[in-house]
């Protein structure tokens, strides 16, 4: 019995997909990916294809200084370029690959060369690979955290390839790290080089057999067991600086170190309620999500969302493409429209919030307008991580208004929306 | 709740659970009144929740809300505490005048259920012992197997009368209830709030099934028996002078009950510690030196002004006290 219950455990609906082979998808229907993020005056690039040319897989479809070359995810004819709104990134400007068989060849192993640490952030840059936990791309992050060489941090900086999946029903992570441990071992020893990092390790909670065949791939050394609150806190000790990167991008980034293979696809749980069994599929980006739910067996009626339960954003429009930065594809069956209740005060949001943040005071003050208040309850540190929406017994959306009101404690008075209008 | 929203799947605690879990402790203390007194008790709580339930309807009604509201089951656990600590030859007019006095008065003016400053239950308790304080201290004396008549109201010349624990404690005399009796609740005393093990497995129950906090009850339990043994019943041992305070008017009642009731206790859990020691503090100090047994319900009140603050300025303060922990961590590890 638990006296003073502090952290949420969430219930595990993994099934057996983690335990599987990973399976190869194959897009039949265009493939959309993104050139630019349109804003108000974005330039549209012009693209040097004709109508229908040929493209092969890998091949480089547009590159803007200083940011990643946008490359082919599949093989196959050019089909123009449309623009599209991505429930997670906005308004995209997308070129359109209509896939047709080509072969796809696998490269060979190259022997180990000594690669300098711009070396391993240049190949990162020109193999595309993304960070799948937050879509941003590896190069960049790791350029941000590099290090000088033997500097006196570097002790205290722990280098975390992130493969926890502590969510509902994703797995891919525990997927990827069952097919390839040795390959992702080698992709984080490759980012903990160009950081200068001395200290790295895989942080997972696999299931008890999993963990003991890792630990004998790749050394119990190089895996670290997290509890199972939600959301993860200890990725390492206590008193060391985390840096976490995903086990895809590390995965990646050995491969393209190693083979020269450009980062072209992500791992991706279709899960939830409106399937029958989950399983993980290696999805070319900018698959059409409603091709991937049709080749799934899946009923488009049900509610898709993009990214895990806790997180994850709904998707209105089936034809989305997927990008990096989604690793989990849930199915739910639609659900009975539920009325939030008022805050009756059992204070659990502020007992599971690991910001340690009071969140039914900071939504309290929000809906009051007391801006001047929310300052000092410091409600810009929510990171939107959902457990105390999760546990609300009132069924608010506490995680929302909290990040509403992280956003609202600058200048407030120009924060005053339309929603105020509402009766 | 929006759809859109992550995250797409909740709890299955819900807040209708946590009063279900407060009404299942109820009814337990409920049946166990049967054996001492028949059936006359289970009428007295079930007209005090009935008019709490439907003194709950009028105000919805005259509030123009939906009925719905009323599914939160909150106004049944108030009419329900308010019956427990009834005596069980009250009148039964008595607990329905509380009940509505509790949802209309106290409860409805401030917003319903999850706005209200007061717990419904102490004020409607409160204004019961401040009105007709001999109907409602006015026990029948304990017999195993006894019933009592059904009438309307019950006179003084028609049952035996018995001194409850607490006004024996009050009075200086030596309270003539033994250990065993104390524990298994057979003494003179409310409907509900006499059977000591009873109420500790009730506040057990609550605690595992997290519709009550160990933060508030543990403090205040503790607190109250600081205080007990700091002012030991004359010619009692420690420990009998400890229980039989402890078990004496509201006191463990008000521990599981009416300290738990979530919407006027603090959130936070070092709040909830204040809480429950301050509370524990007062009804000791009422119990002591107030007039009537029902001092725990004012005690309630008061604290629920101080409710906000104690929740607020323990927030602060903790995190003030971790955040110079951590820079002076940080300076040493520095160093």
């Amino acid at each position: 019995m638990d006296l003073f219950p502090k952290g949420v455990v969430l219930p595990f609906q993994k099934g057996d997909a983690p335990r599987h082979k990973i399976d190869d998808f194959k897009a039949s229907a265009a493939v959309r990916v993104p050139l630019v993020r349109l804003g108000i005056d974005t330039p549209v690039p012009a693209l040097p294809f004709d109508e229908d040319a040929p493209i092969a897989l890998g091949s480089v479809l547009y590159h803007e200084d200083g940011e990643l070359p946008v490359l082919a995810p599949i093989t196959g004819r050019f089909g123009g370029t449309v623009v599209l709104q991505h429930p997670q990134y906005g308004k995209l400007l997308c070129a359109e690959i209509i896939p047709y068989d080509g072969d796809e060849e696998t490269l060979p192993v190259r022997a180990a060369e000594e690669l300098t640490t711009e070396e391993i952030l240049r190949i990162a840059q020109d193999a595309a690979i993304y960070d799948e936990l937050d879509g941003i791309p590896l190069a960049e992050k790791l350029a941000a955290w590099q290090l000088p060489e033997n500097d006196l941090a570097a002790p205290t900086c722990v280098l975390v390839a992130d493969a926890t999946e502590n969510d509902v029903f994703g797995s891919a992570a525990w997927a990827v790290l069952a097919e390839e441990p040795e390959e992702a071992l080698a992709g984080l020893q490759l980012a903990a080089k160009a950081l200068n990092f001395t200290r790295y390790h895989i942080a997972t909670m696999l299931p008890k057999t999993q963990r003991r065949a890792l630990h004998h791939a790749i050394g119990r050394v190089n895996v670290y067991t997290v509890g199972d609150e939600y959301p993860v806190t200890d990725y390492a000790d206590d008193r060391d600086e985390v840096f976490r990167i995903g086990i895809q991008a590390c995965l990646a980034l050995a491969k393209a170190v190693q083979r020269g293979q450009k980062s072209l696809s992500a791992v991706i749980t279709v899960a939830g309620d409106g399937v029958a069994a989950s399983r993980n599929l290696r999805v070319p980006y900018g698959t059409d999500v409603g091709d991937i739910l049709q080749q799934c067996n899946v009923n488009v009626a049900a509610d898709i969302v993009l990214g895990d339960a806790m997180t994850g954003v709904a998707c209105t429009d089936i034809h989305t493409p997927l990008l990096p930065g989604t690793t989990t594809l849930l199915v739910m069956k639609p659900r009975d429209v539920r009325v939030a209740q008022p805050c009756i005060g059992c204070g659990r949001c502020a007992a599971v919030c690991h910001a340690k943040l009071l969140p039914y005071e900071i939504v309290r003050r929000a809906e009051n307008m007391h801006y001047e208040r929310l300052r000092r309850l410091t409600a810009n540190l929510c990171d939107g991580c959902g457990a105390c929406s999760y546990v609300c017994p009132s069924d608010r959306d506490v995680a929302a208004a909290v990040l509403r009101a992280g956003e609202s404690t600058g200048p407030v008075f120009l924060n005053w929306g339309d929603e105020d209008d509402e009766p | 709740m929006n759809h859109n929203l992550a995250p797409h799947i909740r709890t299955e605690q819900k807040s209708i659970h946590m009063t279900l879990d407060v009404l299942i402790a109820a009814a337990v203390l409920c049946v166990f009144s049967v054996f001492n007194y028949g059936i006359r008790p289970v009428y007295i709580v079930l007209l005090s929740m009935l008019a709490a339930i439907v003194s709950e309807a009028l105000c919805c009604l005259i509030r123009r809300k939906s009925l719905r509201a009323m599914l939160d089951g909150s106004a049944a656990v108030t009419g329900a505490i308010i019956g427990l600590v009834m005596s069980p030859m009250v009148a039964y007019w008595v607990p329905m005048v509380g009940s509505a006095f509790a949802i209309i008065v106290a409860k409805a003016p401030f917003g319903g259920y999850g706005r209200n400053v007061f717990n419904p239950a102490a004020a409607g308790i409160a204004i019961l012992s401040y009105c007709t304080p001999r109907r409602l201290f006015t026990y029948p004396a304990i017999g195993a197997g006894m019933q009592l008549p059904l009438a309307m109201e019950i006179g003084a010349e028609d049952i035996a009368i018995g001194t409850s624990l607490a006004a024996q404690i009050r009075s200086g005399a030596t309270p003539t209830v033994n250990r065993l009796h104390l524990l298994l609740g057979d003494f003179v005393g409310p409907i509900g709030a006499t059977a000591t093990i009873i109420l500790l497995a009730c506040a057990a129950y609550l605690i595992i099934r997290r519709s009550a906090s160990a933060w508030t009850i543990l403090p205040y339990l503790v607190t109250c028996t600081i205080i007990a043994l700091c002012t030991p019943c004359a010619s009692l041992g420690t420990l009998h002078s400890i229980a039989a305070q402890l078990c004496a008017g509201y006191v463990l009642f008000t521990g599981v009950f009416l300290l738990n009731d979530p919407v006027t206790t603090p959130r936070f859990w070092l709040g909830r510690v204040i809480y429950g020691v301050l509370t524990g503090a007062l009804v000791m100090l009422l119990q002591q030196v107030g007039r009537i047994e029902a001092g725990s319900c004012f005690a309630i009140l008061i604290m629920n002004t101080l409710s906000p603050i104690i929740d607020r300025w323990s927030y602060y303060a903790w995190r003030s006290i971790t955040r110079l922990l951590r820079i002076r961590r940080e300076v040493k590890a520095h160093e």
